[in-house]
């Protein structure tokens, strides 16, 4: 293996032993916050079953250790926590963390496409806006990426859902899967991706603007650099010197602005999964927090916190990987 | 025999509301086979722009207006793009003032130099690695091997000058433009580099058209000098002739503010004002203004450049010669 290699793996370790105290930081205050909260599990529980009589409610609380001191239940989540024993949802009546790995793979699925068009996008067209700066494409593309950076997502959600499913019924408006068709294999990826289109636009649309913008600017940037005239002076063209030259060095601010936007982009999901029934983390979210499924919300708030965590890493390998002046330290 | 270069009537301007504003002013240069023609000037006397002419690598705010730049023969004015990037780098190479910004940060020396050989078909991928160690021994860059893998952030500023050097050959160009190439480095090293350049004139019989303002540097490796002030040559000599005794007041005061001209007074001299601003230049001799020997005449009318002897000098009031 390459010193480069070794080096790289020990850096990621030694990131990941740094964020466990982050993580517990985290943890802690996630439970402090949703216990300040009025009501717990067993209100919502009586609540539901209609009339529950005192002696009801207080057997609840006792199986679910509710009734304990607070510090004696904080103790107990966190001394769960540290077995990866994230607790049992009341609701679901399931183990909280069998519903985040049933849900984390749509969520993840959705995140990275989403991730993923909005960069290829914001390299092409801030990458064009550039070449062409003050000229009618780079108006059209500055003016398209203002448009949508201030457009609602949820909003542009449901105007898609509107015209490509009820108007021109091109694509599904719900769901990861036609259900009940029970596709296989290929047919299967088709479906899904398909399903997908609608969903990861519109969470990606908000960062491909962002993207755009952040591009076209660090590209004209660069492009007054020396080195760029060095380029042209060895006879490249100017399509080499665009993308060979200056955009790997415009793009080290792309990089560190998805690490950022990461969190940004989970939030985000909250709400697309809701408009387009995607069976993800968010939706699970949104009924977390309707129904005071209080130990999913924990667990979902973990697991978010982990996913952050992790981008930030991986935000800083691909930092490494794309610039050597910067050491792995 | 054609020149190298040959540069006649040459114009160009601040792009903007002023149509006055030249930055290079009817300028003419010839460059001979294997010659070292130093182009000297202040600041802001145009002589960055006139290097960065010769490829067409001016910034997009200046714009060439008039004139001629022939190399080996082929306008480059009229040059279409197609041609112009078979020109770069095969006729004639540049290098620059700052090598600590002139090679990209992300690239390895070998992944730069390499580029240069690709883009014009003097290597293949098999062969370039090779090629590009010979390249680095020929500018006498210490372990080669190493140093061709590393990152530019790695060398220090007189080895990325080799390096830029390195590049700048490549293609075996016929002239290579150097744009005040040991400015940014420090003395022991400028001598290095100095050095290196005339040894590899000799060694490749390559032409150099050296920007500087350093008459230090050009009355050791010039063969011939050219004095430019304000977009304009004003006096054009061999190199021993031009420093011995100079014909235009503003060469003669160029070089009595070299340090080495302090007299008994020990006071450093300096030419009095500034430059002119593109745009606001003044009427009849543009020195004028800043001339010990100006008059009346000076300040109406444009002094024509005559040839008298081996130097050419536009004066009304020349200095006498030798």
């Amino acid at each position: 293996m390459s010193r480069n290699a070794q080096d790289l793996i020990r850096f990621v370790l030694r990131r990941l032993i740094q964020s466990l105290p982050i993580l517990l930081g985290i943890a802690t205050i996630n439970f402090l916050f949703v216990n300040l909260a009025p009501g717990d599990a067993a209100d919502v529980l009586a609540g539901e079953a209609g009339a529950a009589s005192p002696e009801f409610m207080a057997a609840l609380r006792e199986r679910y250790g509710l009734d304990q001191p607070f510090y004696v239940q904080f103790l107990v989540y966190m001394g769960k926590l540290l077995t990866f024993d994230l607790g049992y949802s009341f609701r679901f009546s399931r183990p909280v963390t069998e519903l985040l790995l049933g849900t984390l793979g749509p969520t993840l699925l959705l995140m990275s496409t989403a991730i993923l068009f909005a960069c290829s996008m914001g390299v092409f067209l801030g990458v064009l806006a550039a070449r062409c700066v003050n000229r009618w494409p780079d108006y059209l593309i500055s003016v398209g990426a203002l448009i949508a950076y201030a457009t609602p997502v949820f909003w542009l959600g449901l105007m898609m859902i509107v015209l490509f499913s009820v108007k021109l019924g091109w694509l599904p408006s719900s769901g990861m899967q036609t259900i009940g068709a029970g596709y296989t294999g290929w047919r299967k990826i088709g479906d899904v991706a398909l399903h997908l289109i609608m969903p990861a636009t519109v969470l990606g649309m908000y960062l491909t603007a962002f993207q755009v913008r952040l591009i076209r600017a660090s590209m004209l940037e660069i492009g007054e650099q020396d080195f760029v005239t060095t380029a042209r002076s060895k006879g490249l063209s100017e399509q080499t010197i665009a993308y060979r030259h200056v955009l790997r060095n415009a793009i080290l601010p792309m990089v560190t602005m998805v690490g950022l936007q990461v969190g940004a982009i989970l939030g985000g999901s909250v709400l697309i999964e809701t408009v387009f029934a995607w069976p993800g983390l968010g939706r699970l979210a949104y009924n977390a927090v309707f129904q005071r499924d209080l130990n999913l919300l924990l667990g979902l708030l973990f697991l978010c916190s982990i996913m952050v965590v992790v981008t930030n890493i991986l935000t800083e390998v691909a930092y490494r990987l794309i610039d050597p002046r910067i050491p792995l330290k | 025999m054609t020149p190298v270069l040959s540069i006649s009537g040459l114009r160009a301007r601040l792009r903007g509301p002023d149509p006055s504003a030249f930055v290079i002013d009817g300028l003419s240069l010839q460059v001979n086979r294997g010659e070292v023609v130093a182009l000297v000037g202040e600041s802001g006397s145009g002589k960055t722009m006139t290097a960065y002419s010769v490829l067409r690598l001016l910034p997009p705010a200046i714009q060439l207006t008039e004139g001629e730049i022939r190399l080996g023969g082929q306008d480059v004015v009229a040059m279409e793009t197609r041609r112009l990037r078979d020109v770069r780098g095969t006729l004639a190479s540049i290098i620059f003032q700052e090598p600590m910004t002139s090679l990209n940060p992300l690239m390895t020396i070998e992944r730069q130099i390499a580029e240069m050989l690709l883009t014009h078909g003097k290597a293949t991928r098999q062969t370039a690695p090779e090629r590009v160690i010979e390249l680095l021994e020929l500018v006498r860059m210490p372990d080669p091997q190493t140093r061709a893998k590393q990152y530019p952030h790695s060398l220090s500023g007189g080895l990325r000058q080799r390096a830029m050097i390195a590049m700048a050959l490549a293609c075996e160009p016929q002239i290579l433009i150097a744009d005040e190439p040991t400015t940014a480095l420090d003395v022991t090293i400028q001598q290095q580099v100095m050095k290196l350049l005339l040894d590899l004139r000799d060694q490749l019989g390559m032409a150099i058209l050296l920007i500087t303002h350093d008459l230090g540097v050009v009355a050791e490796v010039a063969d011939r000098v050219a004095v430019m002030y304000a977009g304009r040559i004003v006096e054009e000599g061999p190199v021993v002739e031009l420093l011995e005794a100079p014909r235009h007041p503003y060469t003669a005061g160029l070089l009595a503010c070299l340090p080495e001209g302090v007299g008994d007074t020990g006071r450093l001299i300096e030419i009095p004002g500034l430059p002119p601003k593109p745009g606001s230049i003044p009427e009849g001799c543009r020195f004028a203004p800043r001339c010990p020997s100006a008059t009346e005449l000076c300040t109406r009318v444009t002094p024509e450049t005559r040839t008298e002897g081996v130097q050419a000098f536009a004066c009304h009031h020349p200095r006498m010669p030798a």
